[in-house]
């Protein structure tokens, strides 16, 4: 009970710390918060007494600790502004593009965990020493590959050559194929190195030699044994797994055209829109968080090998 | 007992002119064995050469338009195909190499830098410091690499160089973490122990004892943050926050072949197919750095 108490102090200080850091450099580092309010192409024709008015009536002329606090409480209570492009609450904006993204982020994040178990069952299971060397080395692959390059070849592929789906994505599953591909790729890079090793250790271990003493296949050794004590760490990693995903969004969303979270983060870099990128950082940094926490709760009861050592340690 | 002193002195032979032949082929074997890893290191230098000497590969200009050549594919003429203006894609790859290698420059060194004095300064003077220090690169990992990096550039604004500082100080952490792990175990050491019992200032330990002694760790993730920052960086060229249009910058120009895509694919896929190796190299050299970490 310590233990998650502790787990989610530390959240709540990462949440908070991202609050301070964005503040800090979304509304103090520019030098005019009020110039990043208007699009890049009206800001030369702002009057200068206009602007003053402006500058008051947000609130950005009273001293920093004052509208830090001030936007704080707000945030407390789930109001980051509006946008600046489309004056819609920022709140409202996410929460129109983020089921989009949550589909999008959950058909990927499967994909990319059955592409990467396969790779490191495959890689374990073969015999011969150059065939899995060949399988060891895709991984490697896959996180040095650009995502938006990858993107442009499926599309090129699977839209322009092939036309089994619209190279842009739509509503409904046709347009979530490609896209979803395109997301889990990337992403499954990590996982599968992650595995790979896990299920090489795990291979190594004695256990399999007893199983193997005991008549078990390869196969069946693999499946019920290696799998689960290789994949298990693999949550651990469910915080920065979640965090590619929102991050890879903003690559796929923007090269099929699809509606959702990461096309919101690109159009409101592009736009300057500063609440819309505050809004995100909160989103993606609760996100991580969040996963993280349960994570960090919930392993010692799927694990009963660390419940044992964090009770020795706090005891 | 006879057969360690044996093997121990065996091992002080190794490094006389008298070593058995075994470890001479020893000495050669890296570069019979690991092909990967010498092609990996050619890449490398083959993309320093473009930087350095562009004019030696190509006798092209990257920005001069040709209209006998529009949209031409890959030929012995124009190894990677034309663009939509005639311009020569080899040629401006060629050339952009030095925007995208600087801008990396850059990143690594912002990263390596401030994540190195971050972690080594939390790691030696512990306490506060190192639970505040700590909290930040916290906060600095709880946001994605490339979603910080774009919250940056929107506050710093665009160009090659903001979008560098972002990369750098989003990757910040990365160096910090490890190098606050490798001063905690250095300064558990006992030629730390002994430096300070014999009364050695602690900024003297810290110089002169830890400092070099933690270095290595940080120094091998070098290259993997290096291929990571090229693709960061590549990202947001596609995506415009990077150089401005004309420049030839690799991620712009895999950028300017989308909307080609279907007629022309080679206006985006042999850049593309640049930056891949490019990155495959570095990430290949940094594996080779860190044997126990890799696979």
């Amino acid at each position: 009970m310590n233990y998650a108490l502790l787990k989610l102090g530390r959240a709540l200080i990462v949440v908070w710390g991202a609050f301070t850091a964005s503040f800090i450099l979304l509304y103090l580092m520019p030098a005019s918060p009020i110039e990043l309010l208007f699009p890049p192409n009206e800001r030369a024709s702002i009057d200068p007494q206009a602007f003053k008015e402006m500058e008051h009536a947000y609130g950005f002329d009273r001293p920093a600790w004052q509208q830090y606090v001030d936007r704080l409480l707000a945030a407390l209570h789930g109001d980051f502004g509006t946008s600046v492009g489309t004056g819609q609450p920022v709140i409202k904006a996410i929460g129109e593009a983020l089921p989009n993204t949550v589909i999008l982020a959950a058909c990927a994040l499967v994909l990319a965990s059955l592409f990467a178990l396969s790779i490191a069952w495959v890689a374990t299971y073969l015999e011969s020493a150059r065939l899995r060397n060949l399988i060891s080395s895709v991984p490697p692959l896959l996180v040095s590959f650009p995502s938006f390059l990858l993107g442009l070849i499926i599309i090129k592929v699977f839209s322009f050559q092939l036309g089994w789906f619209p190279p842009i994505s739509g509503e409904g599953l046709r347009g979530l194929v490609l896209p979803a591909v395109a997301l889990a790729i990337p992403v499954s890079g990590p996982i599968a190195q992650l595995l790979l090793r896990n299920f090489q250790t795990e291979y190594a271990s004695p256990y399999v030699l007893t199983s193997y003493s005991k008549g078990t296949r390869k196969g069946k050794v693999l499946n019920t044994e290696v799998l689960r004590n290789a994949s298990l760490p693999a949550l651990t990693q469910g915080g920065i797994i979640v965090g590619e995903l929102l991050a890879g969004a903003v690559i796929t969303e923007t090269i099929f055209s699809r509606a959702g979270i990461g096309r919101l983060t690109e159009d409101a870099v592009r736009a300057q829109d500063v609440p819309i990128v505050q809004g995100i950082v909160m989103l993606v940094a609760v996100c991580f968080v969040t996963v993280n926490f349960i994570v960090d709760v919930s392993y010692p009861l799927v694990d009963p090998r660390l419940k044992a050592v964090s009770k020795g340690v706090t005891a | 007992m006879r057969l360690t002193t044996a093997s121990g002195l065996d091992a002080l032979d190794a490094t006389t002119p008298s070593a058995p032949p075994r470890r001479r082929f020893g000495v050669l074997h890296p570069v019979v064995a690991q092909p990967g890893l010498v092609l990996a290191v050619l890449v490398i230098l083959l993309a320093v050469a473009f930087c350095v000497i562009p004019g030696v590969f190509t006798w092209k200009d990257p920005y001069v338009p040709d209209t006998s050549a529009i949209l031409a594919g890959p030929s012995a003429a124009q190894p990677f195909g034309t663009d939509r203006l005639g311009r020569d894609i080899y040629t401006r790859t060629v050339y952009g190499t030095v925007i995208t290698l600087t801008a990396t420059l850059l990143a690594v060194s912002i990263a390596f830098f401030i994540g190195t004095a971050l972690g080594l300064v939390a790691g030696f003077v512990r306490g506060v410091v190192d639970l505040v220090l700590m909290r930040v690169v916290d906060v600095l990992l709880s946001v994605p690499g490339l979603l910080l990096t774009m919250v940056i550039v929107s506050a710093l604004g665009y160009g090659t160089t903001n979008v560098a500082v972002a990369v750098g100080i989003s990757s910040v952490a990365n160096f910090a973490r490890v190098m606050r792990a490798e001063v905690l175990k250095v300064t558990q050491a006992d030629f730390v122990e002994a430096a300070a019992s014999i009364g050695t200032h602690r900024l003297a330990i810290l110089l002169r004892h830890v400092l070099p002694n933690s270095m290595s760790s940080v120094v091998a993730l070098i290259p993997l943050q290096f291929g990571s920052s090229i693709l960061a960086i590549a990202a947001l060229g596609f995506l415009g926050f990077g150089a401005p249009p004309p420049q030839p910058e690799w991620g712009l120009l895999v950028a300017e072949g989308r909307d080609v895509l279907a007629v022309a694919p080679w206006i985006s896929l042999f850049p593309g197919a640049v930056i891949l190796s490019v990155v495959l190299a570095s990430n290949r050299i940094s594996r080779a750095l860190q044997p126990e970490r890799g696979l």
